[in-house]
């Protein structure tokens, strides 16, 4: 995987995380602009690593096949193999 | 629902085998306290929990603790597919290979197999918040038990990512608890069980 891959995969990686937790605070703490505001920064940061990823690299959902012809979804590593 | 994504909470990169480790570790798949008894117990509780962000909180968490189970899997996986028969046959682990190669099978180190006995749905929403808090800490024991036994930093690495995470899920399920006592009477929280006694 190029340099370029993987720093996309950590951006997703740690958006999605800082979302993870941010997410079960605001469970029970729904009117708290500050975590909102992380909240939406984060959401985009997170939307743009997929959307690039899916764009130039590989699918990181299944709905995010572009190919018209192939099928990508199974043609990259799974995660658990260690590599991504 | 759920959806999949390409890719675990945190990352795990395995390169040494060590069947010892996975003979511990497996534990947190399918033991008592490990990621598919939280899971299980989480998502199951959502449906008699009648406050909505105390739901979410259920909800939210099970998804977490399912991908946590999915990077406990990895990290068996990783731990056991390179290993030779000789370090199989000098490892506890040569018991569970016999029945199961190195596939990855819930169970305790102990050997016995995953069950919904070793957690609780009471359908009364402190009972089961409680429940959640000591799962919680339970599984935090768990990760304080393996960290004592396991030195490859690469193996320490994610298990002290899970365990944090558990001292976290903790605290919400704490909060979650004081939400759900704020809206009982405050002189007496047992009086009503707000998921099946309706006014």
């Amino acid at each position: 995987m190029c340099n370029e891959e993987m720093r996309l995969w950590t951006q997703l990686q740690e958006a999605s995380f800082a979302i993870d937790d941010l997410k079960l605070y605001l469970d029970t703490h729904c009117e708290e602009p500050a975590a909102m505001a992380l909240y939406q920064q984060y959401r985009l940061q997170r939307q743009n690593a997929m959307e690039e990823l899916a764009l130039r690299y590989s699918p990181v959902t299944a709905d995010q096949v572009l190919s018209p012809s192939k099928w990508t979804w199974t043609c990259a590593p799974w995660p658990w193999e260690g590599e991504v | 629902m759920w959806n999949y994504e390409r890719r675990l909470q945190y990352p795990v990169k395995i390169c040494k085998p060590d069947a010892n480790a996975a003979q511990i570790i497996i534990s947190q798949l399918g033991g008592p306290d490990g990621e598919l008894a939280a899971s299980m117990r989480y998502l199951n509780q959502r449906y008699s929990m009648t406050d909505r962000k105390v739901a979410g909180v259920l909800t939210d968490i099970g998804t977490e603790e399912l991908a946590h189970l999915e990077m406990i899997g990895a990290i068996l996986h990783q731990l056991t597919r390179n290993l030779s028969m000789e370090q199989i046959e000098k490892s506890p682990f040569a018991a569970y290979f016999v029945d199961h190669t190195v596939g990855v099978w819930p169970s305790a180190a102990s050997g016995m197999p995953f069950t919904s006995v070793a957690f609780a749905c009471k359908g009364d929403p402190i009972t089961d918040l409680v429940e959640d808090m000591a799962a919680e800490q339970k599984a935090r024991t768990t990760y304080d038990n393996i960290l004592r036994m396991v030195d490859d930093p690469e193996v320490r690495d994610p298990i002290k990512f899970l365990r944090e995470r558990e001292i976290v899920h903790f605290q919400r399920f704490g909060e979650s608890l004081r939400r759900v006592t704020d809206s009982l009477d405050s002189k007496n929280f047992y009086a009503v069980n707000p998921s099946f006694d309706r006014k």
